[in-house]
């Protein structure tokens, strides 16, 4: 499995270090976006998932993240919710 | 354990075990040495080409993070050498944002009620003068700071303001800030504004420190950044969240430093700026 995902972020524009960073963090997914994680390397489909008023879309639409991305930040917010909130409540630079 | 653990034991190992530079390693670096005449005959470009040259081979040589890069120079070269090298050093950070929050506390057309009165031109401008004075207290060059107007628009909600503010790039060295910025009546956006001027120019220090000369006298601190510039252990830079989630991006060291120290600088000047 971990190969595949790996191949499949290279094949999402990923670079191999970037990529082996975000393996590392993928397979500490909480459920059940690790659920969402197999689906999308089974099927490529994208499922939805939301706390506290962000979803995973949210940031896929508004913050331009990759789907793997997306998912790392909603489990920021699961696991860490205070911390992930300041975070996403500031701007970009 | 994870990588970083990992890392940082090893690390520690390196610290213990380190006893100074083996003769080989002492030589190696000794051939950089230049007699005092020979020194005096340089011009400025030769004598920092030079420096980098030897911070370059201190690089190389994998010391450990907390290796006196000041101490190591005084040992092995001419007083000349040492002495240039403590010209270029910068102040230590306190010194900087203490410095940099006079400037800008002390700026009157960078008072808010000022400000909006402005032309833009007038305050592109402004921030490169500005841009200008940071660089010369960072012991830096300066960086162009340009108005985008492609960075996409900013929101104010419940007070919070969001958006694509603004970035450095380390490829054309210079610093692009959202038009959106210098257009806000709304003094949180100035806020946002002054800080990212402020956030940027510390990426083009670390930039600089890390690529070009150390002249930051933490080396520690120096070695941090490198891991997370772009040719650095991690390879990513800028806006790496819409690959590697929120929490990577705001962890990554380059990022904590500019966070800290543009955050510590604006606190300072928060009630000259923004009354």
């Amino acid at each position: 499995m971990r190969n595949k995902i790996y191949e499949i972020l290279i094949e999402n524009g990923y670079s191999e270090k970037s990529a082996n960073l975000v393996l590392n963090e993928l397979a500490q997914l909480s459920a059940p976006l690790n659920d969402c994680l197999v689906e999308w390397i089974e099927t490529g489909n994208c499922k939805d998932y939301a706390v506290d008023g962000f979803s995973i879309f949210d940031f896929q639409k508004n913050r331009k993240m990759k789907y793997p991305a997306a998912l790392l930040t909603m489990d920021w917010l699961i696991k860490e919710p205070e911390k992930a909130k300041e975070s996403l409540k500031k701007g970009l630079r | 354990m994870n990588i970083e653990d990992i890392e940082r034991s090893t690390e520690s190992i390196k610290r213990e075990e380190f006893e100074g530079l083996s003769e080989a390693q002492s030589a190696y670096l000794k051939e950089l040495d230049i007699p005092a005449d020979k020194w005096e005959s340089m011009n400025d470009s030769e004598r920092m080409e030079q420096m980098s040259t030897i911070i370059g081979r201190f690089s190389e040589m994998d010391l450990p993070a907390n290796y006196n890069l000041r101490e190591g120079i005084g040992k092995l070269f001419g007083p000349k050498i040492k002495d240039y090298f403590e010209s270029i050093e910068a102040p230590h950070d306190h010194i900087q944002i203490d410095e940099i929050s006079e400037l800008l506390g002390n700026c009157e057309d960078l008072n808010f009620e000022k400000w909006k009165s402005l032309e833009l031109g007038e305050k592109v401008e402004l921030l490169n003068d500005l841009e200008e004075k940071i660089a010369q207290i960072e012991h830096r060059p300066a960086c162009p700071i340009y108005c985008n107007e492609y960075m996409g628009s900013i929101e104010v909600i419940n007070g919070n303001v969001y958006g694509h503010f603004g970035g450095y790039s380390p490829v054309t060295k210079d610093i692009n800030l959202n038009s959106e910025l210098f257009t806000s009546k709304d003094p949180s956006v100035f806020k946002e504004l002054v800080n990212t001027v402020v956030h940027e120019g510390r990426h083009a220090y670390q930039d600089y420190n890390i690529h070009v000369c150390e002249v930051h006298p933490r080396h520690s601190e120096v070695v941090s950044w490198a891991e997370t510039m772009g040719d650095g252990k991690w390879q990513y830079w800028g806006d790496c969240s819409t690959e590697l989630g929120q929490r990577l991006y705001e962890q990554q060291s380059v990022e904590i430093d500019a966070r800290n120290f543009a955050g510590d600088v604006v606190s300072k000047i928060e009630d000259k700026l923004f009354a």
